[in-house]
């Protein structure tokens, strides 16, 4: 076992880091106006891109489109009517993710909306009311945190199926954690997202829709025969570690299979092994049936993968990252599943959240989380373990809130509960075009051409000049064949 | 008529590009990082739960 070290801050990388061919990669996170519905959510996405349009260099993807809006780390949008959609540019390098969204909750951190006296408050949320409400049986309507892969060729479904297979226990590592409910049975899981997922494969994710764990996209930005898929089984971390983690992770995987290395294990019950508990057993199939638990396998997974990526590893300072991803996704997945002690905890959203929510329910005369949803789950209607319940599901909800002053992340950390990471590469909300290297270059260029006012509109593949030059940028991949 | 131009992606890895390999970070007293007290933080955490309710969250449409 790992020993925990919380005492030191985890340190995010500038640098980026060469693994033989790069996986361009980057994330698309929903965002939804919390405390407005209708007409009133509408008005309040649309009020909350105008300021983010006053705050950062940017400029709209054509003359009629201002609410979709290109910026340095990212693209904001309004999605179905009344979410606000944060796409973070295309990545060379996976350190380089977290960066982007923590530069893009800055920029929405300024941003400020209020209707029938409280503020709008933007959050990412994995669950929602209707999830609790029915205990589980209700449509699937988690936001969406779509992790974007940009393969050099089409994926049969065998290699989907092996893709998968090597993600399906790693949401113990990088998942937002959180409650989830099954036969009214609230229980803490690695990601609420999970019980949404039904197939391994679709075109689309809106709305009742069955989750798929992949999304193919069929689409002009990535053009035949590249592919641009997205992972969308997880749900979106709120801390900066675990999105970290999550998006080095998912290069890995994805490196194996483009390079064909097959794990010595396959996963037998996939959609168990996705919504199971770290200390839950799953089964598993090497030479013969093993039972594990996802603790196990997700430990046994990430040293599989880090053996895989360090093959491709171009240099000492790769192979020193492999192994410091190696060491903190086996610390994570540890911590996922230690018995609560003292803070400060591991800063992943499992162990924050895991420590928030026993504080809350200690705080209403519960022994912990586990005892609190088992009072819930004998009398939902009972006074105190409702309220007390109710008290869990906003926290939960608020974890990923842009809001400093209403995020139970932010309001953990003030408090000592984890030491907040370091980006080696310092955000600067006056120098967001500024970007890290591990940010592919094309939009190293348009973040530099929107920083000077050089350009009308813009959007991923192309951009046109203020002097009318019209200019294209093409995907990586196809600039690379 | 618009003039147009093409902008490649690098072919390959700058022979310059560094890699930082996580070298160790020193360890701090945590207790230097905290700004507000275990109370505060019930405090802040009972407040969410107080102004929001589970029915404010609601994602319907969402992907």
């Amino acid at each position: 076992m790992t020993e925990l070290d919380c005492r030191r801050p985890i340190r995010i990388p500038g640098n980026s880091c060469c693994l033989g061919d790069a996986i361009y990669s980057g994330v698309e996170l929903e965002l939804v106006p919390i405390g407005v519905h209708g007409m009133a959510r509408h008005r309040s996405a649309v009020s909350l891109l105008g300021q983010v349009r006053s705050l950062l260099p940017s400029r709209p993807s054509h003359p009629e489109a201002e609410l979709d809006i290109f910026s340095p780390p990212a693209r904001f949008y309004l999605e179905m009517g009344e979410f606000v959609e944060v796409a973070g540019v295309t990545c060379k390098s996976p350190e380089a993710v977290p960066w982007l969204q923590e530069a893009a909750f800055s920029v929405l951190r300024r941003t400020s909306v209020t209707a029938n006296g409280r503020p709008v408050v933007l959050c990412h949320t994995p669950t929602d009311y209707s999830d609790y409400s029915s205990g589980g049986e209700g449509p699937a309507h988690s936001a969406g945190s779509h992790a974007n892969l940009l393969c050099r060729r089409s994926f049969d479904s065998d290699e989907f199926a092996m893709l998968a297979s090597v993600l399906y226990p790693l949401n113990t590592v990088f998942g937002p954690g959180g409650i989830t409910w099954s036969n009214r049975t609230p229980r803490f899981t690695c990601d609420p997202r999970a019980d949404h997922v039904t197939r391994l494969v679709a075109g689309r994710a809106h709305g009742d829709s069955p989750k798929p764990f992949i999304l193919r996209r069929d689409e002009p930005l990535a053009e035949s025969p590249f592919e641009r898929i997205q992972i969308v089984a997880f749900g979106g971390p709120r801390s900066p570690v675990s999105s970290w983690l999550r998006a080095e992770l998912l290069t890995w995987a994805l490196r194996a299979v483009h390079h064909r290395d097959k794990p010595p294990f396959y996963v037998l019950e996939p959609l168990k092994t996705l919504r199971a508990a770290p200390d839950a057993r799953v089964r598993i199939k090497r030479r013969r049936l093993h039972a594990v638990t996802k603790t196990q396998l997700a430990i046994e997974t990430v040293c599989w993968l880090a053996d895989s990526a360090r093959k491709h590893a171009a240099d000492a300072s790769a192979v020193r990252r492999v192994e410091r991803i190696r060491e903190l996704g086996c610390t994570a997945a540890e911590a996922s599943a230690a018995p609560l002690g003292e803070s400060p905890v591991f800063p992943t959203d499992i162990s924050i959240k895991r420590f928030l929510f026993d504080r809350i329910a200690q705080g209403h005369g519960f022994t912990n989380l586990a005892e609190l949803c088992r009072a819930w789950s004998a009398k939902p209607a009972d006074g105190n373990a409702k309220s007390t319940m109710d008290a869990v599901v906003v926290n939960d909800i608020f974890f990923s809130s842009c809001d400093a002053n209403h995020s139970s992340y932010e309001h953990a950390a003030r408090a000592g509960v984890f030491l907040r990471p370091e980006f080696a590469h310092a955000i600067d909300i006056h120098n967001l075009a500024r970007l890290p290297e591990g940010v592919c270059r094309r939009a190293q260029i348009r973040a530099a051409m929107l920083a000077a006012g050089d350009i009308e509109y813009c959007n991923w593949n192309s951009l046109i000049t203020t002097d009318g030059v019209s200019t294209t940028l093409p995907n990586p991949w196809s600039c690379l064949s | 008529m618009a003039r147009e131009r093409t902008y490649r992606e690098e072919s390959s890895w700058p022979e310059t590009a560094s890699v930082d390999g996580g070298n160790p970070t020193p360890a701090r007293d945590y207790r230097d990082e905290v700004e507000a007290s275990d109370e505060q933080l019930t405090e802040s955490l009972n407040s969410l739960a107080q102004m929001f309710a589970p029915c404010d969250i609601v994602n319907r449409g969402a992907q």
